[in-house]
């Protein structure tokens, strides 16, 4: 490993010149769970490591207002295990229990999922799905993004190199609501996803038409992805088996895997099939019954 | 002999490393600290296969604080060094000498004041390749117009007796050809109502051992050299380096510390020949850890191809086999040759046959070398011969547990070689564990309707590495403990609890008053290897006779000083008994020395043969292993994923010494099969190694197990172990994966021929059926 410069700031805004000062040069820290194995293989090799674990208010979940709103570092597992989360959004607490493992859970984080860039994970997609927006601090006072535009390709975000992910936010749920997410791994259970499938949609209390569908995909693309033409297949009717199956279809068409390790194109395509189709069903259900 | 009676010492207790380990304080050899060590770091090859055009070490050499660079040059200019060395064959360097032969062959390594200038240093060497075309498969490596992996093979002047026969073919990548023949296998299928051919797959895994290869070597100003190393035989290591060195066997003292986890990995020379050859250049110690992705270059298992052909009667009456078995040996033969003899012994199961062509062959190509497995090459025939018997069994619409009894080995029956088989409790393991798994009973619905359930058996043959020897010493102290001086590498297997019960329960004394010394080559008796599942057979059978050695010392002196005849002294608990006395060893020792002080020292040595001893009668093996498995799984229909809900495993244990080591060594056996059964297999591209790494290198993890892995111990005792045990470690590994398929077929109708077995060849099964 090459040697680094190791800085701790101790806000949002020093890390942000912190960053600009070494031009690209330099890797915001957080937990390192990611970042510390392509520094150990030579992938990366940053003049500086800029670590942000003493900016206290990036590791807060928090209500504001309506939104919801989860620090950069907040981790894996205090998402697992937050009270806030458990009540509003419990599908983030469950999907949480079956990612990698309690020693990663413990360090890895929010922020720091979705700035690697890393396809082959959980959180992201479903983000996207419940539209959530990301707040982005640099020096030039900062902005905000659709999550779903944060990224661009394997290992690569929009986050410039003055810039420090620090919120992620996501907006309540409208009534007669249901969101849930199958990750999936084609061997070990520990094994990363082999795909991620997150729905949400709202469910017309009169009729039974599906409104606001989501349908989001993970490790079938460069980056998470929405299914725009399955979510098209089932917006504004009653879920059949006939507009199910035409959804699953195109999703697996308009998804764009890759032949790896966890599986063929071939077979990734199918399942992306099977689980729209299993998850539309069941959140359907979920949100017709008022569970939102 | 008689066999005893059940071991008692350790029925209750405990491993007599468990403290030491679960507190973390059992030092490793990554732990050791030595004054003034260098650190090792090798520079490996990037290609698959290249002639090595020129090295250049100039710049390495300016990195501050660099001592040596080690590079094909010190291998041949004369510095006293034999260039080749192996276990069987002499095709291995310390160095890629001519040609690099896998992608992680080391080239060059450095040694350095700190990891950090080493590694710079290997980074500023500059090596420039030729490139040659890589043979990535065996089936490619046998054919005729295929790229040689090696011009030339050297044989070894001494080698391993059972080896003999073996010899590669010249201007081929096949480096060995073992056949064996039974009948006539022609006149046999002509017989058949029914033939079956089918083709079975076996990808390259590796062992994961927990603990990485490492050695440290320090040379003494005598010239004598000491080696602390990650080894499962340091006699073997010892031979070879000495070989390699040119120097005697005493001079070169290997110590072995808890091992982490061997698995096969271990055995022969690893890192051990360029730890030494960097630290004799640097006149320093040096050390060499290797890192993960280093073990992965450093030896696997075989990857198989294996073609097989069965004749049955029309009565389900198995009568011919033929099977050609390819095993991918990788780029140096390694113990690749005995890999294959044992894959041919087992190639027609536990099953009689009246007819057998069996052909394997070892090949080389371009991977990294593969050695021994736990399993040993009988996972690989297994899987073919024991997935087989289930698509005969359901193409006859016989009950595939009913078709295996039919045809299985029972006591005295004739094995393939022409030998009788005796204490060969295959048949009781498959009847226990069909009982376990409810077989014939239907299985209960599962209650998701998109899932399906089905139930699989497997069972196996396997031998042990014969002819081998065995030595060991007691020294028994003046306070009636004993010290056990062992060369059976600890290394998870609980092989010190079981040494020291069977030499409690010998002498009739506490399990506290042993202790296992630790393995040193200057100080414990020669033993083969700690492999092969033969540590508790002949180590056990090695330390039971020095206990009687013992017993029978004391009984002399209480004979001599009392004027009793010898044979009216017995032992028994720990005391010598004659007429109505009793004399505790303290004692005993005490009236013989007159004074408290003074040692006894009983030796034991245990030597087989491929020649029964009593009966004249050839051994291929010096007992046999045998065992079942059975799964039950159920399968999502939707996606093909499987999950294994029940594993029972039966072996034939001879007799439990440790029950708690035993269930241990039957349920880690297994869960080792879950993972090369369902997850694991190394994957190339272009000759580049695609996971070396634990993230895409998948192993099996709690949450994959089933709720219940039931270890079922059957006791057919074998004359010539100790309290008639056998060996243990490898036999419930082997029926996993098939077990596993064969439940698979029952499930959902698709036959899985290649391993692993995962949900997408399973969905697409179903998908394409």
């Amino acid at each position: 490993m090459k040697h680094f410069e190791y800085l701790e700031p101790g806000t949002v805004d020093e890390a942000c010149g912190l960053l600009k000062q070494y031009a690209g040069n330099a890797r915001v820290f957080a937990g390192g769970s990611s970042l510390t194995i392509l520094l150990k293989q030579g992938f990366l090799q940053p003049d500086a490591l800029i670590n942000i674990k003493k900016i206290d208010e990036l590791r807060r979940i928090e209500e504001s207002g309506e939104d919801l709103v989860i620090g950069s570092l907040v981790t894996h597992h205090d998402i697992e295990v937050s009270e806030v989360l458990a009540r509003r959004l419990p599908v983030l607490c469950e999907l949480e229990h079956d990612v990698a493992n309690i020693r990663v859970r413990n360090m890895a984080t929010v922020g720091g999922n979705i700035a690697s860039g890393e396809p082959l994970t959980d959180l992201p997609c479903v983000f996207i799905t419940l539209d959530a927006t990301v707040r982005i601090a640099n020096t030039s006072g900062g902005r905000t993004l659709a999550l779903e535009e944060v990224f661009v390709d394997y290992y690569e975000t929009q986050l410039q190199e003055d810039e420090v992910l620090t919120h992620v936010v996501i907006p309540p749920l409208p009534a007669h609501s249901a969101i849930d997410y199958v990750r999936f791994s084609s061997s070990s259970v520990v094994d990363k996803p082999c795909i991620g499938v997150a729905v949400r949609m709202t469910v017309d209390p009169d009729g039974g038409a599906c409104r606001e569908v989501r349908v989001g995909l993970g490790c079938v693309a460069p980056t998470p992805m929405r299914a725009r033409n399955a979510e098209a297949a089932l917006e504004g009717q009653p879920l059949n088996d006939d507009n199910l199956q035409k959804a699953a279809r195109a999703a697996a068409e308009e998804c764009d895997p890759m032949d790896d390790l966890r599986g063929s194109e071939r077979y990734k395509r199918e399942m992306v099939a099977a689980l729209v189709r299993r998850l539309s069903s069941r959140v359907y259900d979920q949100a017709r019954g008022g569970r939102s | 002999m008689a066999i005893s009676e059940r071991p008692q010492s350790a029925q209750d207790g405990q491993r007599l490393d468990y403290q030491a380990k679960l507190t973390g304080r059992a030092a490793y050899l990554a732990d050791m600290k030595m004054p003034g060590v260098l650190e090792g770091v090798v520079l490996r090859s990037p290609v698959a296969h290249a002639w090595i055009r020129y090295v250049d070490t100039s710049e390495a050499l300016k990195v501050p604080g660099v001592v040596a660079v080690y590079t094909k040059d010190d291998v041949v200019q004369g510095t006293g060094i034999e260039p080749y060395y192996g276990p069987v064959f002499k095709d291995q360097t310390i160095v890629a000498v001519d040609k690099v032969r896998h992608v992680g062959d080391p080239v060059a390594a450095v040694a350095a004041e700190t990891r950090e200038a080493a590694e710079e240093a290997a980074n500023l060497i500059v090596v420039e390749y030729e490139d040659l075309p890589p043979v990535m498969d065996v089936q490619d490596s046998v054919k005729e117009d295929a790229t040689l992996v090696h011009e030339t093979v050297r044989i070894p002047e001494h080698g391993f007796a059972d080896l003999a026969e073996l010899k590669p073919i010249e201007n081929t990548n096949v480096c060995t050809h073992f056949k064996l023949r039974k009948g006539d296998i022609e006149q046999g299928f002509a017989e058949c109502a029914h033939v079956f051919e089918d083709t079975f797959i076996l990808p390259t895994t590796q062992h994961v051992a927990l603990e990485p290869h490492g050695c440290i070597a320090a040379f003494q100003p005598d010239g004598r050299v000491n080696l602390w190393s990650t080894t499962q035989n340091p006699f073997v290591v010892r031979t070879q380096l000495a070989n390699i060195f040119k120097m005697p066997v005493s001079k070169i003292r290997i110590m072995v510390p808890y091992l982490g986890g061997g698995y096969g990995s271990k055995v022969y020379p690893k890192i051990e020949p360029l730890t030494m050859a960097l630290a004799q250049k640097a006149k320093r110690p040096v050390r060499i850890l290797l890192s993960r992705e280093e073990v992965f270059y450093t030896v696997t298992k075989h990857a198989a191809f294996i073609r097989m052909k069965t004749g049955v009667k029309a009565d389900g009456t198995f009568h011919a086999r033929e099977a050609e078995v390819f095993l991918d040996t990788g780029a140096f033969a390694e113990i690749g040759p005995r890999v294959a003899k044992k894959s041919a012994y087992t190639a027609a199961g536990p099953y009689k046959f009246s007819h057998v062509k069996i052909d394997a062959k070892s090949v080389y190509t371009n991977k990294p070398p593969a050695g021994a497995f736990r399993g040993f090459g009988v996972s690989q025939s297994a899987w073919a011969s024991e997935s087989q018997t289930d698509i005969i069994a359901k193409a006859l619409g016989r009950d595939p547990y009913e078709l295996r009894m039919q045809n299985i080995y029972d006591e005295g029956d004739e094995f393939v070689t022409g030998e009788k088989l005796w204490s060969i409790g295959v048949k009781g393991c498959l009847e226990k564990v069909a009982q376990e798994m409810k077989w014939g009973e239907p299985m209960p619905a599962p209650d998701d309707p998109s899932k399906v359930r089905g139930r699989g058996l497997a069972a196996l043959i396997k031998a042990t590495i014969t002819p081998s020897i065995s030595c060991a010493a007691i020294k028994l102290n003046e306070d009636g403990s004993v010290n056990v001086f062992t060369s059976t590498v600890e290394m998870g297997q609980g092989s010190d609890t079981a040494m020291a019960a069977i030499v409690a329960d010998t002498l009739g004394i506490s399990l506290d008053q042993v202790s296992v010394l630790g393995v040193d080559t200057d100080v414990v008796p020669y033993d083969l290897t700690t492999s092969s599942s033969r540590s508790t057979f002949h180590m056990g059978k090695a330390l039971e006779l020095a206990s009687l050695d013992l017993c029978e010392q004391l009984r002399k002196f209480v004979s001599e000083e009392h004027g009793v005849p010898f044979e009216e002294t017995r032992m028994e608990g720990g005391k010598v008994l004659f007429r109505e006395n009793a004399l505790d060893i303290r004692e005993v020792l005490f009236n013989h020395f007159g004074m408290q002080g003074g040692t006894l020292v009983g030796r034991g040595e245990v030597k087989t043969s491929t020649v029964d001893p009593d009966t004249g009668d050839k051994t291929t093996s010096s007992f046999w292993f045998v065992g079942a498995g059975g799964s039950e799984v159920e399968i999502d229909k939707d996606t093909g994923r499987l999950r294994v809900l029940k594993h029972a495993t039966a072996v034939d244990v001879g007799r439990v010494i440790t029950p708690l080591g035993c269930q241990q060594q039957l349920v880690g056996g297994a869960i080792t099969g879950m993972g090369q059964a369902l997850f694991e297999q190394m994957v190339w591209d272009n000759g580049i190694l695609v996971n070396p790494n634990l993230v895409d290198y998948v192993l099996p993890a709690l949450g994959d197990m089933p709720d219940e892995i039931t270890p079922i111990a059957v006791e057919v005792p074998h004359k010539n172990g100790p309290f008639g045990a056998k060996g243990i470690g490898e036999t419930s590994l082997i029926p996993v994966a098939p077990s596993i398929a064969n439940a698979v077929d029952d499930a959902v109708g698709v036959r899985i021929k290649d391993l692993p077995v995962t949900a997408e060849k399973i969905f697409l099964g179903m998908l394409d059926k």
